[in-house]
């Protein structure tokens, strides 16, 4: 799964710089401090595992109140990759640094296996869908000085937010909090060298951190996710 | 006000196996007029008299302290029940009924399976208990010994037990067994109030587990309980029909807890209540680790299927219900 981003992640820088190659010496597309822009695409975040379980019963052993566990079963569950949009809105403050804030919905799927019974073959359930909303903040630096051709520049991003997800019945509502670091490319169709209004596609690869939402094991998670979107500038 | 004594009798830890196993908490029930209400204390002080009466290595007192040990077990638990007060000896024995819950030792060579029992009288307007007594069989031999005594059977495990239902509970079907001559040895138990002992020695029934204390919010909720827990429910069906009797544990994968309820209609629906809020995986299995007479004594039970899990994880809400999940048994 990592590695597939990772490819997506290179496959996004390689095709502007091989364009920037056949047109060095052109202005540098940059940011437009103060001039707003909007971003709205498709994500993909990686799929992760959530925890694993035992299903305990006391074991009959004389002599202490705490006996040893005698699993029934056991569990382990994985939170899916799964597809979603997102939008953002990003306010450049210099040709090179921009804030954003933005939000993203997804639903990925959660998968329980079940093993370990004795009285029952290893399963799987059905997968159980969440609906997820990501509402999160964002620096995004804009590499000016890393040429990769006329129309394209890379940048780095960090930022983090605030996750809620709902099982699919909806009765029930698990929050936590999500940080990224990210890179990407931005690639201007039209404007970013002048006073016209650029548009443009975006591409990025970002890892993120997961701490508590729907979580079995109390940990905090990691997982990669890949953006591409169409970005107007205001 | 009339009073009927009552036939539950049964409520017996069994040493070897023998009839009853049993569901995560069930509860007693009492048929008043067309309804059937929940046994249980409608008092807010319990007394009990403990029958001054010995037996090899525990004597009167060392059995109140024990007792009173097991009280304070139940009421440790976050729930409301009632507060129980020691009255002193009598020379009663228990099952008399006097109008006194009398707690003691008893010769009951008849049951020689059975470690103990508890009885009721029961207000036959109300379904509230009056007055319960709990017998200990001298048939055996019985230790109070802190760590428990190799050959010996706990006095503070049993007593545990049989004062969960003195309160109104009735038997757990979390448990395991494995058939030993003609009775069952428990391999692990999820309650305390599964129907069989765990071998003599063991003391680790002193200390109630989640589907003892489920059991008990069932029936003296906590302030807040209701709406701050949840539940989860659901159908078990056997080629479209619903199946009466099927033991389903609803495991908390987030919590490590695990919890079980009976199907107890022909519909085969279930509900398991009392749970933290959030996901549970469910699971159902055929009442085949002890005889299912001793918990549906009126009822025949098909036990004729195999483990199965309910297709997807069950979320419980607090305050509410999850929505319904259906179960699909399949013959063996």
């Amino acid at each position: 799964m990592t590695a597939r981003f990772l490819a997506l992640a290179l496959a996004l820088v390689a095709v502007p710089a091989a364009d920037g190659a056949a047109q060095t010496g052109q202005t540098a597309p940059h940011l437009r401090p103060g001039r707003p822009s909007i971003t709205v695409g498709g994500v993909v975040s990686g799929g992760y595992p959530i925890g694993e379980a035992a299903a305990d019963l006391r074991q009959n052993v004389p002599g202490t109140t705490s006996p040893p566990p005698f699993t029934l079963f056991r569990t382990s569950t994985e939170m899916n990759r799964a597809p979603g949009v997102e939008a953002r809105v990003a306010w450049p403050l210099s040709a090179s640094v921009a804030v954003e804030v933005g939000g993203a919905f997804s639903r990925p799927g959660l998968t329980v296996s079940i093993d370990g019974d004795a009285e029952s073959p290893a399963v799987t359930l059905d997968d159980s869908r969440l609906e997820q909303y990501v509402i999160d903040a964002a620096v995004v630096w804009q590499l000016s000085r890393l040429a990769i051709g006329p129309h394209a520049r890379p940048y780095l991003s960090v930022g983090g937010g605030y996750l809620r997800q709902l099982y699919d019945d909806r009765t029930r509502v698990e929050t936590g909090q999500l940080f990224h670091v990210g890179a990407g490319v931005r690639y201007w169709l039209r404007g970013g060298q002048g006073l016209g209004r650029g548009l443009g596609l975006r591409g990025e690869v970002r890892y993120h951190v997961r701490r508590e939402g729907v979580e079995f094991a109390g940990q905090s998670r990691r997982y990669p996710a890949a953006a591409l979107s169409l970005f107007v500038g205001l | 006000m009339s009073r009927r004594p009552l036939v539950l009798a049964l409520a017996a830890m069994l040493a070897l196996g023998s009839p009853s196993p049993a569901a995560a908490y069930l509860k007693f029930g009492a048929r008043v007029g067309e309804t059937v209400v929940d046994v249980k204390w409608t008092a807010a002080s319990l007394p009990y008299f403990i029958t001054e009466r010995g037996v090899p290595g525990v004597d009167a007192f060392q059995f109140r302290d024990v007792v009173a040990r097991a009280f304070a077990t139940w009421t440790a638990a976050e729930a409301e029940t009632p507060s129980f007060a020691f009255q002193g000896f009598t020379v009663a024995a228990p099952l008399s009924s006097d109008g006194r819950s009398t707690l003691g030792f008893l010769d009951r060579p008849d049951l020689d399976r059975v470690l103990g029992a508890t009885v009721f009288l029961l207000d036959g307007n109300t379904g509230a208990i009056l007055e319960s007594d709990i017998f200990f069989n001298t048939r055996f031999t019985w230790s109070v010994a802190p760590g428990g005594e190799p050959g010996r059977v706990d006095l503070e495990s049993v007593a545990t037990h049989e004062i969960g239902h003195l309160l109104g509970l009735g038997h757990s079907a979390l448990g395991e067994t494995e058939v030993v001559g003609d009775g069952r040895r428990v391999i692990a138990s999820g309650a305390v109030m599964f129907p069989i002992a765990f071998s003599a020695g063991s003391i680790s029934d002193r200390v109630l587990q989640p589907d003892d204390v489920a059991g008990l919010l069932q029936l003296y909720p906590a302030p807040g309980a209701v709406t701050r827990l949840g539940g989860v429910r659901g159908r078990v069906t056997r080629a479209g029909r619903g199946l009466f009797g099927v033991h389903v544990a609803a495991f908390n994968p987030t919590t490590g807890v695990i919890i079980g309820g009976f199907t107890l209609g022909d519909d085969g629906e279930f509900v398991i209540a009392g749970l933290e809020p959030g996901p549970y995986i469910l699971r159902a299995e055929p009442l085949d680790d002890a005889d299912v007479e001793g918990f549906f004594s009126e009822r025949t039970v098909d036990i004729d299927f195999g483990v199965t899990y309910a297709p997807r994880l069950v979320v419980a809400p607090a305050g509410g219900t999850s929505a319904p999940v259906e179960i699909q048994v399949r013959p063996r």
